[in-house]
């Protein structure tokens, strides 16, 4: 559950960072559009809440918040470190959290659905 | 602002950085202890342990007025029993006590060490001077480190829009203040939160006046009339039976979510109340105690096992809801394993923040005031040299204490004070080495020789103790497998350091688009 709390974490930190001129530049080779950047925007944030809500599962809310807010601090640390070394390694980075991620959006919503 | 952040940056700054780093090693004191207790390293709890504590209690102290249990956990698998004879003074100097095996209930002989204690201890009132002195000091330049990280974030405000960005490949200035911002708003939430905890939980030192009683509170009393009646002699037999301690755990278990730390004993021969402490809080908002272990407490008829009593402390006022809660986020009081990595990453970035800083303030200056001819004013250079000084001789002091803890003789007289006089020995005589090299030749002497000396320790570990990465790696003996991988990883780190300031690092420079990566090699100048 924390692997993946970190996982969607970071998913979320990087298609936040595509949204920011310079680094949609660096990793998509362009500076995204208004429209691509507001959905980076969307999805980024939506992602970074599923991670909270990862946390407050695990944790409660008061410790949950602390947790999420390490959580999130650590997986920007990896990716800005991951980033200037190679772009595909951030890149394979996402996708190795990708293939984590439908494991907790289920348990979200068992979650959510349990109660 | 700029000017502000740059001198409260730099003139507590090197005191800061001690502070960082010894109290981001010590999220880990009781581990670190551990560690550094090797004669405690075989010890493995079994289902029978706490069980086998109440026993060894009878046997030992049978007239004893209270007795504890420290259980072992995750951050130490030991068992440790203590107990206050008839007559003992208060506090933890009246306790009289012994580690055991917590599988075979052998006892065993720690060596004599301060261990992660001293670090802790030193984060926040250095060491050898009067108490208060200390804390006040540590406490100014924590108050400027608030002062810092607020005119920072205005002085840097591009953070918010270069969120992600480093460039180490650009070397220079560059890359310094690419690291320092990185290190500082991914952190962000970290340093002021542990900042602004550590100036609230300095608040008896800093604003005695603020407190009813002008600072003095909790600092102990007179210690109560000493009882002069000498009671009978009890031998074991005569103490009646306790409960099965297996149900009276599992309640507390129940109730609070995680198992017991502690068992307390109070009069084991007469009333035997047995009451319980987590092995942390279960609240954030709990107050976080003076002690190793918070307030929250379960107590129960020791004959019958029966739940008596609840004590949370559940604060009523708001206002000492807040001091909680902070006291407890700066002490992690109620942080299990994963936290603890978390708040100790963060307090690496944090480290990686002031130390990235203090020689941003160089470089920077270097830079600016360079000479026709190349060199730099003399009072930068002297800077420079206390930043080597402050950054890599507090590393090496520290990698210095764990290896004297290996080296040292195990029955040698003082021994706990000898691993510290190492510690400031070897400080002291990093602090002057740089004043006697040319600048960058100090930069890379002393971080080779802090990644050697953290190299060595694992292998030190293997020379001897027997209990190194191919004993505890495939027992998984984490804290202590965890200590020496991150020594490694730390000699690793520095010892990349150590090769791009002497400039014989290649570094693998991307181009923006990602279309392949250039290799390009850069001799970097001076540390730049």
């Amino acid at each position: 559950m924390i692997a993946l709390a970190l996982a969607v974490s970071y998913i979320g930190m990087l298609v936040l960072c595509l949204a920011m001129d310079r680094h949609g530049r660096d990793v998509l080779g362009r500076v995204p559009g208004r429209g691509g950047r507001l959905a980076a925007r969307l999805l980024g944030s939506a992602l970074l809440a599923g991670a909270l809500v990862l946390c407050f599962d695990r944790w409660g809310h008061a410790i949950g918040t602390t947790a999420w807010l390490g959580l999130v601090t650590v997986a920007g640390l990896v990716l800005i470190l991951l980033l200037p070394f190679s772009v595909r390694a951030a890149g394979t980075g996402a996708r190795m959290a990708c293939l984590l991620a439908p494991l907790p959006v289920g348990a979200m919503a068992m979650g959510v659905f349990a109660g | 602002m700029a000017w502000l952040h740059a001198w409260v940056g730099i003139l507590p700054g090197w005191l800061l950085f001690a502070v960082f780093l010894t109290g981001t090693i010590a999220f880990f004191r009781t581990e670190v202890t551990f560690w550094m207790q090797p004669e405690l390293h075989a010890s493995q709890p079994g289902p029978e342990t706490a069980a086998m504590a109440m026993e060894r209690l009878r046997t030992l102290a049978p007239n004893a007025e209270s007795w504890v249990v420290g259980l072992p956990e995750e951050r130490s698998p030991t068992l440790s029993l203590s107990w206050r004879e008839p007559g003992a003074p208060p506090g933890r100097r009246g306790l009289t006590g012994t580690v055991l095996d917590a599988g075979s209930g052998v006892e065993l002989h720690p060596r004599d060490t301060a261990g992660g204690n001293f670090l802790y201890r030193f984060h926040y009132e250095l060491y050898a001077l009067p108490r208060d002195w200390g804390r006040a000091i540590v406490g100014i330049a924590t108050m400027a480190m608030f002062v810092a990280i607020l005119s920072g974030v205005i002085t840097h405000r591009r953070i918010f829009k270069d969120f992600f960005t480093f460039r180490p490949a650009k070397g220079g200035q560059r890359s310094w203040l690419d690291g320092h911002n990185a290190a500082a708003v991914l952190g962000l939430p970290f340093h002021l939160m542990i900042t602004y905890s550590g100036l609230v939980l300095f608040i008896s030192t800093l604003m005695p006046w603020a407190l009813d009683d002008g600072g003095r509170h909790g600092r102990g009393g007179a210690p109560p009339d000493a009882e002069t009646t000498v009671e009978k002699q009890l031998t074991p037999a005569d103490l009646p039976e306790f409960a099965p301690i297996g149900p009276v755990l599992a309640q507390a278990e129940a109730l609070w979510g995680i198992p017991a730390g502690r068992i307390m004993v109070e009069d084991p021969a007469g009333a035997a109340v047995i009451t319980l402490a987590p092995r942390r809080n279960t609240r954030l908002s709990a107050h976080s105690g003076s002690g190793s272990i918070g307030v929250e407490r379960l107590h129960f008829d020791g004959r019958s096992g029966r739940l008596i009593g609840r004590d949370d402390n559940i604060e009523e006022s708001a206002v000492q809801a807040t001091n909680n809660v902070l006291g407890s986020l700066h002490r992690a009081r109620f942080a299990d394993t994963t936290m603890r990595w978390l708040f100790f990453l963060a307090g690496v970035a944090g480290t990686a923040m002031v130390g990235t800083g203090l020689i941003l303030w160089t470089v920077k200056r270097a830079k600016q005031q360079a000479r026709p001819d190349g060199t730099i004013p003399r009072h930068i250079e002297v800077m420079e040299r206390l930043n080597i000084a402050a950054i890599t001789g507090l590393t090496i002091a520290v990698g210095a204490y764990f290896v004297a803890n290996r080296l040292l003789p195990v029955d040698m007289a003082d021994r706990a004070g000898w691993e510290i006089r190492v510690f400031f020995a070897v400080w002291a005589a990093f602090i002057l080495h740089p004043f006697l090299r040319p600048l960058r030749v100090g930069w890379v002497e002393q971080l080779t020789i802090a990644a050697g000396l953290f190299a060595a320790i694992p292998l030190l570990n293997m020379a001897v103790t027997g209990s190194h990465l191919f004993v505890t790696l495939p027992a998984g003996s984490w804290i202590v497998a965890g200590f020496d991988l991150i020594c490694l990883l730390t000699a690793l780190g520095l010892g990349a350091t150590a090769l791009k300031v002497a400039g014989r690092w290649p570094v693998a420079a991307v181009r923006p688009s990602g279309r392949g990566a250039r290799v390009r090699r850069r001799a970097v100048g001076r540390v730049e």
